[in-house]
């Protein structure tokens, strides 16, 4: 039985077909099959392969057959293919990868099979999606078949689910086996950061600085850019742990103005800002429309085709780094296709545009989450823009929503709070008060969050950035003295990236300003 | 067949004293009364009488005895006939052998003759009783009837008959004892002057063991009496070994002769043993080899030279030899504490056993702690000095090899076949083999693993094998093979076929066998790979230990104790018997030899679980086999680890609780990855999928507590945090 998802070329002489088709059928329609599929005759290949399943069942290639089709179908190998695959063909490839972990469940490809079935259990695209089914599957493949290379990539899987349901702990333990177990996989040094960024969370930075030295201190080839990214993620989550540690809530100072993006005062107009998990920041140009992008942090700006949009008011960041911008009205990919989501949820009413977009919020799987500001209200859409669900409803207008680990946060300036939206929805809804003893802030402008899930608020009118732990117990902040190089004249964005430095775009200064 | 002592009996109850009988038959080496022994050297002149012959003798004896009682109780009541057929029936039974009758099948003749001839006198038949005497005197020439018992006139008649034919020879031997035959009678080997014997021409034949046989003959006149000399020349002589001490076997031209005995008794507070001697006697002439052997002393060995010397007869004396005592100064090193030492099974103590005094040889050295196994070989000592054994333990391998009849679905091999692999059973290294019979298979391979050591968590019987190796035919493509199926406690775990012309691949499943184990993975400091131009190991990466001892990377390594080296296992054996010690490694660097003493430690290393490169077999034999024999300790809480990881990596969680993690016998305080806390942290995880949170909670728990646990390599992870973490996520709220 043939090992591995792809389907390659194989040269199968015509000869051979024959002598084999004399031995099993299964086995010679199975090759003829791969062999359409490498000349792009994917009907005929589909065709094939079920004609030799059906030729023989029991056959040796019977489930090596199953995975071909369903492949051609559903060909999602990772967590980053999720949602890119059609409604239709997921339900193609669905019952044949049942079929596979349920018929030839001992087979070399019943591993394989059911680590995809976990993953199409998990599609954002797959109207049947299931987030416990999908972890189940990606479970059985982890105890079924331990010894397979999917085991490492399902636990890191499972952890995933876990994540987007919130429970980071429990993800934590996923990732704790594939670290343990699964040492040489390829999905370790994934689980590895997301374990020791879990870590930190739960505060065992001890532990999470442990879990890091080894990606951090990595020698990786150039041409690994995943590999490098990875080992940059990893250095910019060591320097916040570093910073969250060094952090103390009444002693200001110890976060220090860094530099000032341009050099120069009044070189741009300075819209909105994001910074990623690599330290990049991302800059909107707010006389153009256009995203400037400055590796690093620091580097000379980099000005990037798409996208852009004229009146746009926001910029945020995916979770593949790509940035999406909002006006009003429109949501703008990263590969500049727009989108004018409908605003109603009420299958009464006709659906209408939102009038005024506040915030937006992209999932990790293609889900969109909107803040619609005219009504108050979160609104999820999915990758096909269409609206999947109200996730929360707000009694007072909001001014702008941050997210971590699919937990969203809603910062209502008039009631100087931020709604927390936890990655279940509407029922655990809670909000922290943007005050406590000795500190309160007045005007809330802008929020975000850093990877360790702590929350950020831009208070215009004291010119203050507060750092805020989960629970909203203020732990630092950021107050330039008047006169000094980092002094905020009139602060209008914020942003932090993967090392916690800390990014305030200043209109007046027509710069952004970072804080190390 | 009656014995002597009833003959006897008999003859007294027929009124005839032993005295009487013993002055009848004048022979004195054959009299009743004497026993018949002969010289040493000389054959019994009874031995040469056929069984046949000498059952006749004792019915003789009866009839004898039964005639006899008629003649005597009959004198004057006229039942002479009735006697006389009674001794006639005697007398048939034994005149046909007269010629190799013994002396008391002639003495019965004789009397029987003697008796027939009376009863004829007195029934007046002269003529027939004389022709009796005749017979008489030519069965038994020094007959002297009993004049008790005979009347003078029969008796006077006798001794005119025996006078007239009778000579009397006196025979004058040289050396004296000698086998003498007369006329083809055997006479014995010590004769008295005036033997009488038949008058007439005679044949003398002489002989004597390492002499040259005499043959002479002449002629008798009646009454004669003649002197005839014999002599025989020597061809052979004796030989006197004398060694101190005694006790030496003494071997001549590759037999044993003997053993060299004490001739002085030892004398109280003297040292020295007595010593001995041994008297080989005819040594045929020339040149003979001789070695002397004694357990614990230098053989000795040479050539002797035999001369005969006509005057000298005496055995040729040779010089005292006291060979050179050898001992071997054995000492016994084991890393199991307590464990008994024996030397061809005698208990000589506990390890460490020091300098315990052996003699050179072959022998076998066994090392247990309580019934199991630790180490068991046969070494060969030689010469004097100190010997160290380092008896550390080693797994016990229980082979298999079927090849008388098909068992449990294995068939036989053939003769040369199961030769060939119990040949490379025996040279595997690295464990204690044991060697079983086919017949012993009584079960299949999935209850061989049930039986193997460490089994159901109590250590089975604890002298199981820790894992068995099943060796039975099967058919190959390539024709007829072998199947090699490797067995541990957790079932079969690798199978070999091999056809029978494929050396190698027999040969790759025994050096699998046979690679690094590592649970008791030795750290030497040095990674190696195998040269690919010449015999010998090249060193990749030396670290501390090994650069210290004067190691450097691209050195290539030749020897390690004495032995050449040309694949990983042969260092690591050498390795293995030197933990805690060093090893002497002979390096080749830029043309030139250099020597160096590596230090080799022994650190316990734990493999995670599922770890890919991991060689499931071994490490859970040895695991499993070191859990039974190790004390509470660092090695133990790695062995138990190492055995729950290999579990855990094949999905036996439940199996890993009950056969290490909730095992008994966990030490505390060990610090690093063999700590008690990464024991909990496992069980917490096999508790985790077994869906027993609550216990896999408290698992977490309590690992979390200890705070001095790490992972296993390469990071060393702190147990503790990443514990809190699991326990966190296994909490309701988590959940």
């Amino acid at each position: 039985m043939e090992r591995g998802n792809s389907l390659r070329f194989v040269p199968v002489a015509l000869l051979a077909i024959t002598a084999i088709a004399a031995q099993d059928p299964g086995e010679a329609l199975y090759r003829v099959g791969r062999q359409l599929l490498a000349e792009g005759k994917i009907e005929s290949a589909l065709k094939k392969f079920d004609e030799g399943i059906a030729a023989a069942p029991q056959g040796p290639f019977a489930d090596d057959a199953l995975l071909a089709a369903a492949t051609i179908d559903y060909p999602a190998t990772a967590l980053g293919d999720l949602g890119r695959v059609p409604a239709e063909r997921i339900e193609r490839a669905r019952p044949r990868l049942i079929k596979i972990t349920t018929d030839y469940r001992g087979s070399d490809s019943a591993p394989a099979a059911t680590y995809r079935l976990g993953l199409v259990r998990m599609d954002p695209s797959n109207p049947h999606a299931d987030l416990d089914e999908a972890f189940a599957t990606f479970l059985q493949v982890a105890r079924l078949y331990p010894q397979a290379p999917e085991a490492a990539e399902s636990m890191y899987a499972a952890g995933e689910c876990h994540r987007l349901q919130g429970s980071l702990a429990a993800s934590a333990g996923d990732d704790a086996i594939v670290v343990l177990e699964h040492g040489s996989s390829a999905a370790e040094p994934r689980s590895r950061l997301r374990l020791a960024e879990t870590s930190a969370i739960l505060g065992e930075t001890t532990l999470a600085r442990l879990l890091l030295a080894p990606l951090t201190g990595r020698e990786v080839p150039a041409s690994a850019s995943g590999a490098k990214a990875l080992s940059r993620r990893a250095s910019a989550l060591d320097a916040l742990v570093v910073r969250s540690e060094s952090d103390r809530p009444d002693a200001p100072g110890t976060r220090q103005f860094d530099v000032a993006v341009p050099p120069s005062a009044n070189a741009l107009k300075v819209g909105a800002i994001a910074a990623d998990a690599e330290g990049d920041l991302w800059i909107l140009d707010d006389s153009t429309g256009k995203v400037m992008k400055a590796a690093g942090g620091t580097g000379a700006l980099e000005v990037l085709t798409s996208p852009a949009a004229e009146d746009a008011r926001g910029i945020v960041l995916s979770h593949g780094g790509g940035p999406y911008l909002w006006e009003d009205r429109a949501v703008v990919f990263p590969d500049g296709r727009r989108f004018e989501p409908l605003g109603s949820a009420d299958e009464e009413e006709e659906a209408e545009p939102l009038k005024r977009i506040a915030g937006l919020a992209p999932g990790p799987l293609g889900a969109i989450d909107v803040l619609d500001a005219g009504g108050n209200r979160v609104l999820r859409y999915g990758r096909d823009g269409a609206l999947k669900r109200v996730v929360a409803t707000l009694e007072a207008r909001p001014a702008a929503l941050a997210s971590w680990a699919g937990t969203l946060l809603v910062l209502v300036p008039t009631r100087r709070e931020i709604v927390i939206v936890p990655p279940g929805g509407s029922p655990a809804i809670r909000s922290i008060p943007l005050r406590g003893a000795g500190w309160s802030v007045e005007s809330p402008v802008a929020i975000t969050t850093d990877s360790l899930g702590r929350i950020y608020v831009l208070d215009d009118s004291l010119g203050t950035v507060h750092v805020l732990d989960r629970e909203g117990k203020r732990v630092a902040s950021i107050a330039p003295a008047k006169g000094s190089p980092g002094e905020f004249r009139s602060p209008t964005a914020l942003a932090v990236d993967g090392a916690g430095m800390v990014y305030v775009a200043d209109k007046r200064q027509a710069r952004v300003l970072r804080f190390r | 067949m009656r014995s002597r002592q009833d003959l006897l009996s008999a003859l007294v109850v027929a009124g005839i004293g032993v005295g009487s009988l013993s002055s009848a038959l004048v022979s004195p080496a054959d009299a009743l009364a004497q026993p018949s022994t002969p010289a040493a050297g000389s054959p019994s002149s009874s031995s040469s009488v056929p069984d046949e012959v000498r059952a006749l003798v004792p019915l003789a004896a009866q009839e004898l005895q039964r005639g006899s009682e008629i003649l005597f109780k009959g004198r004057g009541a006229g039942r002479f006939d009735e006697a006389s057929t009674m001794l006639t029936a005697a007398i048939d039974r034994l005149s046909p052998y007269g010629d190799v009758l013994d002396a008391d099948g002639r003495a019965v003749l004789a009397r029987a003759l003697d008796y027939r001839a009376q009863c004829r006198f007195l029934k007046g038949q002269e003529a027939e009783a004389e022709a009796d005497f005749v017979l008489l005197v030519a069965a038994e020439p020094s007959y002297s009837p009993d004049p008790t018992n005979t009347s003078r006139k029969i008796l006077e008649r006798f001794q005119k008959i025996q006078t007239a034919r009778v000579a009397y020879v006196t025979i004058q031997a040289d050396p004296q004892e000698m086998e003498i035959i007369w006329n083809g009678r055997r006479l014995g080997s010590s004769l008295p002057p005036d033997l009488p014997v038949i008058a007439g021409p005679y044949v003398l034949k002489a002989k004597r063991d390492c002499f040259g046989p005499v043959e002479i003959d002449g002629t008798l006149g009646p009454g004669e009496k003649r002197i005839v000399p014999v002599r025989l020349d020597p061809v052979a002589r004796g030989i006197r070994f004398e060694t101190r001490p005694a006790g030496f076997d003494v071997e001549l031209d590759g037999t044993i002769v003997g053993r060299t005995a004490r001739t002085e008794a030892a004398q109280p507070g003297e040292a020295q043993e007595p010593p001995g001697a041994l008297v080989v006697s005819c040594v045929a002439a020339g040149e003979h080899r001789y070695v002397l052997r004694r357990d614990c002393f230098e053989e000795a060995k040479g050539t002797v030279s035999v001369e005969i010397d006509f005057v000298d007869r005496s055995p040729i004396a040779f010089p005292r030899i006291s060979p050179v005592r050898q001992e071997v100064f054995l000492t016994v090193e084991s890393d199991v504490p307590g464990s008994l030492v024996r030397v061809e099974g005698a208990p000589i103590g506990t390890v460490p056993v020091k300098d315990f005094g052996l003699c050179p040889g072959r022998r076998s050295v066994e090392v247990r702690s309580g019934p199991r196994l630790v180490f068991k070989e046969a070494i060969e000592f030689k010469g004097s000095g100190k010997v160290r054994i380092a008896a550390n333990r080693r797994p016990l391998l229980r082979a298999y090899v079927v090849d008388r009849a098909e068992r449990h679905g294995r068939e036989a091999l053939d003769a040369t076949a199961a030769a060939r692999i119990r040949e490379r059973v025996r040279s595997l290294r690295g464990f204690n083999v044991d060697e079983a019979r086919d017949d012993q298979l009584t079960t299949d391979s999935k209850a061989i693993a049930e039986s193997l050591g460490g089994q159901g968590g109590g250590g089975g019987d604890g002298s199981g094998a820790d894992l068995a190796l099943l060796v039975g035919r099967t058919e190959t493509e390539r024709g007829p093979g072998v199947r090699l199926s490797l067995i541990t406690p957790i079932g079969q775990v690798e199978t070999r076929d091999c056809s029978e012309e494929d050396g190698p691949c027999v040969e790759a499943f025994f050096a699998g066998l046979q690679g690094p184990w590592p649970a008791t993975e030795l750290q030497s400091g040095l990674s190696v790979v195998p040269s690919v131009s010449r015999p010998g190991l090249r060193v990749v990466s030396a670290r501390a230990g090994a650069t210290g001892a004067g190691v450097k990377t691209g050195d290539l390594i030749v020897e390690a104790d004495g032995r050449k080296v040309e694949i990983q296992s042969d260092l690591i054996a050498a390795l293995d018997a030197a933990v805690g010690d060093v090893v002497p490694v002979t390096i080749e660097r830029g043309g030139s030899r250099v020597e160096v003493k590596l230090p080799v430690r022994w650190a316990p290393r734990i493999a995670p679980p599922g770890s890919a490169p991991v060689p499931v077999a071994r490490i859970l034999a040895t695991a499993s086999y070191e859990i039974s024999i190790l004390p509470p300790g660092e090695a133990r809480n790695a062995a138990l680890l190492n055995l729950a990881s290999v579990l855990i990596g094949r999905g036996e969680y439940r199996r890993a609780l009950d056969l290490a993690l909730e095992r008994s016998g966990w030490a505390d305080g060990v610090a690093g990855a063999a700590a008690a806390g990464s024991g909990r942290y496992l069980a917490g995880r096999c508790y985790e999928s077994l869906d027993d949170s609550e216990r896999a909670l408290a698992a977490y728990r309590k690992a979390s507590e200890d705070a001095i646990a790490t992972f296993w390599e390469p990071d060393g992870l702190p147990v503790a945090p990443l514990a809190r973490v699991k326990a966190l996520s296994l909490s309701p709220a988590a959940r």
